[in-house]
């Protein structure tokens, strides 16, 4: 495959796909992840749009590439025979001609580099994120997977890897009675239970593929929903008021250690404190819908794009006029 | 003996398993030689004393460790205290990491998280108020 073939089709399919996959990143941070839904649900939803950036453009590359499998065809001679060279020709047969306009191309260069220094600067933030938190588990006292730090701050973490563990402070441990330490020992095992912090790499690992903002924005429904599901879990053995009491408890805790340090307002924690406290507002009816409309949508996108090869390049063609 | 400052905690080097363990080590028993070293964590690891020289030499230029020449050899010891380090990795890994926003951490509530005095009083308040409305305990 020449880099023409490369430069003129494929990387115009897959900046489609990426861009579908955007589309349907707002559509899900904007519309279908309210806290009206079940946590694990809005997960899901979450994790396949994460998925979209890198499924996307495959399905639109497998697309583009599989109206080569009918090169003598009239269907695929005919359209390349009458088209001029300035329109798009989105196949190996037409690629040499040079189809994609410069300033697109530019564009779609940039675009790419721009998600490759996201993904690349995500990398390096994990590596260095997952090192100290290795560093944090070979230095605290305990064995298995309980772990406690000598700091006088409040702090819970569920670390996973290799050695998933619960690291929990000394400071935090104090200040919490009995009841309240099993509270938080709950919650931080029902991450591990649901193997949160490889999920949470993997999900922050593909959501760097995606714009900034919108990543940004994903994240965070992220984060909730990963919270709350553990919150959940916790509510199955523990009085929920009284979860919700711990959660505060925590929060007040850490307000003694952030005089002057870097803050952001706490919106998520009192969210859930809300949630615990509210009649559960969860629809338990909700039905996977929008879940089986994507997974039948990727073999339905294949099968358009392909029968709608020539429609596209057209569009394409019109687009970039 | 020459003094080094400890890394501020914006800047907490990494540190490998190794580099970790020997630490550990010098916190507990200061002023060790290479040789020293090597007999306590290198030969159950299958390492050479030149690894543990290495490691010496890295955590020294981290400025983990102080060194003191005796006789041929350099002595090493901790030069940060065990709960300062550990402290400023939670600052790092709890502030840094979880401000930048694109690191996955997964804990009980964000160590970040700011809240006025008023706000945490009428949040309490309403725990109370609700799990009254519940029946509950008070």
């Amino acid at each position: 495959m020449t880099a023409m073939v490369v430069l003129d089709t494929v990387f115009p399919a897959a900046m489609i796909g990426w861009l579908l996959s955007q589309v349907l990143g707002v559509v899900i941070a904007k519309w279908l992840t309210p806290s009206g839904i079940a946590p694990r649900i809005r997960q899901q939803r979450i994790l396949m749009v994460a998925f979209s950036a890198v499924l996307l453009p495959l399905v639109m590359i497998a697309a583009i590439l599989a109206a080569n499998l009918f090169p003598s065809s009239e269907w695929m001679a005919s359209h390349c025979g009458t088209h001029s060279h300035d329109h798009i020709h989105a196949c190996l047969n037409s690629a040499e001609q040079g189809a994609l306009p410069a300033w697109q191309g530019a564009v779609a260069l940039l675009a790419l580099v721009m998600v490759m220094v996201s993904l690349f600067r995500t990398l390096l933030t994990e590596r260095r994120l997952q090192q100290r938190l290795q560093a944090l588990i070979t230095l605290s006292n305990g064995q298995g997977r309980f772990r406690r730090l000598q700091d006088t701050r409040a702090v819970a973490l569920a670390v996973g890897g290799s050695e998933p563990a619960v690291l929990l402070s000394s400071g935090l441990l104090n200040s919490l009675n009995p009841h309240q330490r099993r509270i938080v020992l709950a919650h931080e095992s029902a991450h591990l239970r649901h193997g949160d912090p490889l999920r949470n790499r993997l999900v922050v690992l593909l959501l760097a593929l995606f714009v900034p903002p919108l990543a940004k924005r994903l994240r965070t429904a992220w984060e909730n929903a990963l919270e709350e599901a553990a919150d959940d879990a916790v509510t199955q053995r523990f009085d929920r008021f009284d979860v919700a009491e711990t959660l505060l408890r925590v929060l007040s805790l850490q307000q003694l250690h952030l005089k002057g340090a870097q803050s952001v307002n706490s919106g998520d924690t009192q969210t859930r404190i809300q949630r615990l406290i509210s009649p559960h507002q969860a629809d338990p009816t909700t039905r996977r819908w929008f879940e089986w409309t994507c997974l039948l949508a990727l073999p339905a996108m294949l099968v358009a794009v392909l029968v709608q090869h020539h429609a596209i390049e057209t569009l394409l063609s019109w687009l970039g006029a | 003996m020459k003094k080094h400052t400890p890394p501020a905690s914006h800047s907490v080097p990494a540190l490998g398993e190794l580099e970790l363990t020997v630490l550990n080590l010098l916190w507990e028993n200061p002023g060790l030689s290479p040789k020293d070293v090597h007999a306590r964590v290198g030969t159950e690891r299958g390492i050479s004393v030149n690894t543990v020289q290495s490691t010496l030499d890295r955590l020294y230029k981290k400025q983990l460790l102080t060194r003191e020449k005796q006789g041929y050899a350099y002595h090493y010891t901790a030069i940060v205290e065990r709960d300062s380090l550990i402290a400023n990795m939670i600052s790092d890994v709890m502030g840094r990491f979880q401000l930048d926003g694109a690191a996955s951490i997964a804990a009980f509530v964000q160590a970040t998280e700011s809240l006025a005095d008023e706000d945490l009083a009428r949040l309490e308040e309403e725990i109370r108020a609700r799990r009254a409305q519940s029946g509950g305990k008070q």
